[in-house]
């Protein structure tokens, strides 16, 4: 924040406390998305910004007991159950028929150019068999551009994929947050089916983790793909919902 | 069971929720999913997108709770501060109309609410309180009502009839007030 604070408010305030203030402001929700945005990528890249953060989290926690409990339905609690059933790297893309029907992205598209989808999306997720073993990398990017032939080659997210920290920074480049279903990420080796990453946000950058043991098999040249499926998830492990956007992982 | 015990239950939940114990994540739901849904539905207003979240806070959890510092935050605190963080995000998507509720004013009459919650310490809360009442009247219904409803500094100024720049510097040094207040 550097906006400037009037001389004749009183004093100016100290900025030595700018990381301390931004915090403050961050938690108690006064930033403008990107502002927010700006503050959730600088708590990953800066402990100092992340330790003030909880420290203010902590400090105002208090006044949360003026919140009044409400118990949520149980519907909510039986989505969860359903999402925490499903093995969630036993996955297949079994996209049901009638399935592009109902999709809205699709919609617009023709009967013709349904057939020319299906196939868009077999080439996405195929690799040539006789390529050679492309090799691990700890820093990957992946441009997904949306899959619906009449949408054209539109980006749609930009995927960051980071050994190191283990975790995959997905970025929606076409902000909408008018569809109330989840963006899901998934990964796909060549030959393999969707694995499920985790969860998207349609508007925000997110940063998904991704565990040892799965990242170890993360290759350039792997597919990342966002399907939208219900409300906190897939409920069945595998992508349920139109698969809107795709890209191949490219080592940096 | 007393407030430690109930943090140390709960802390512990979590704990075995990372290491993809679901039983414990019921334990954990069944303990905090209404003060969560009361959260989400006080800044977003709608019962259909506070379900949302708090769904997908769960599930958040549930895929990530590798997230928890056990010896950082409580447990409760660390919940609560996503579902605040993912309302709040949530109607900063929402359009422009939509992002300055003029009432929000109204909802802050029960900020000063004696009682304190089980999971909140109440040292901790008195402590708070007790700052709080330092500042002027003005500059502590601004702070509360940002986190308790989620607004930006364009609607506290508009709802206190202040120039931004004029709520900027109050909620500012009412922060660095605070925070030495706190540190006593």
């Amino acid at each position: 924040m550097s906006d400037q604070i009037p001389a004749n408010d009183g004093p100016p305030v100290n900025t030595g406390d700018d990381l301390d203030l931004t915090a403050a402001e961050y938690v108690l929700g006064l930033s403008d998305a990107p502002a927010r945005a700006r503050a959730t990528t600088r708590m990953n890249a800066d402990p100092a910004f992340a330790a003030a953060v909880a420290d203010w989290e902590g400090r105002f926690a208090p006044l949360l007991d003026a919140v009044k409990p409400v118990d949520p339905p149980a519907a909510v609690w039986e989505r969860i159950a359903t999402v925490v059933a499903a093995p969630s790297n036993v996955v297949t893309l079994s996209p049901r028929p009638g399935l592009w029907n109902r999709v809205g992205v699709w919609r617009a598209a023709t009967a013709g150019s349904m057939a020319a989808a299906a196939a868009c999306l077999a080439l996405v997720v195929g690799r040539p068999a006789t390529a050679p073993p492309p090799a691990k990398a700890s820093l990957m990017v992946a441009t997904l551009t949306a899959t619906g032939p009449a949408l054209g080659a539109k980006t749609l997210f930009v995927a960051t994929f980071d050994a190191a920290r283990g975790g995959v920074t997905v970025v929606p480049v076409k902000a909408d947050g008018s569809d109330p279903r989840s963006p899901e990420l998934w990964i796909i080796h060549p030959g393999g089916k969707p694995l499920a990453v985790g969860l998207l946000h349609a508007v925000n950058a997110r940063t998904v983790a991704v565990s040892a043991a799965m990242a170890a098999d993360w290759r350039a040249g792997d597919t990342l793909a966002v399907s939208l499926e219900p409300a906190g998830g897939s409920p069945t492990g595998a992508p349920t919902g139109p698969v809107i956007a795709a890209g191949a992982l490219t080592a940096l | 069971m007393d407030l430690n015990a109930q943090r140390d239950e709960l802390r512990d939940a979590l704990l075995r929720v990372g290491r993809g114990d679901a039983t414990a994540l019921k334990t954990v739901y069944d303990r905090t999913s209404a003060k969560l849904f009361g959260i989400c539905l006080r800044i977003l207003g709608d019962p259909n997108e506070a379900q949302d979240v708090v769904q997908d806070v769960y599930v958040t959890v549930w895929r990530s709770a590798a997230g928890f510092d056990a010896g950082r935050a409580s447990p409760i605190t660390w919940l609560a501060a996503i579902a605040r963080n993912r309302s709040i995000d949530r109607i900063r998507a929402r359009r422009p109309e939509r992002n300055a509720p003029l009432d929000a004013a109204a909802n802050i009459a029960d900020g000063a609410q004696s009682a304190t919650d089980v999971l909140q310490d109440a040292e901790q809360h008195r402590q708070l309180e007790g700052c709080l009442g330092e500042l002027e009247n003005v500059h502590q219904n601004a702070i509360r009502t940002a986190f308790l409803d989620g607004v930006t500094y364009d609607a506290l100024a508009l709802q206190a009839g202040v120039p931004l720049g004029t709520m900027k510097s109050w909620i500012r040094r009412a922060l660095m007030k605070l925070k030495a207040c706190l540190q006593r």
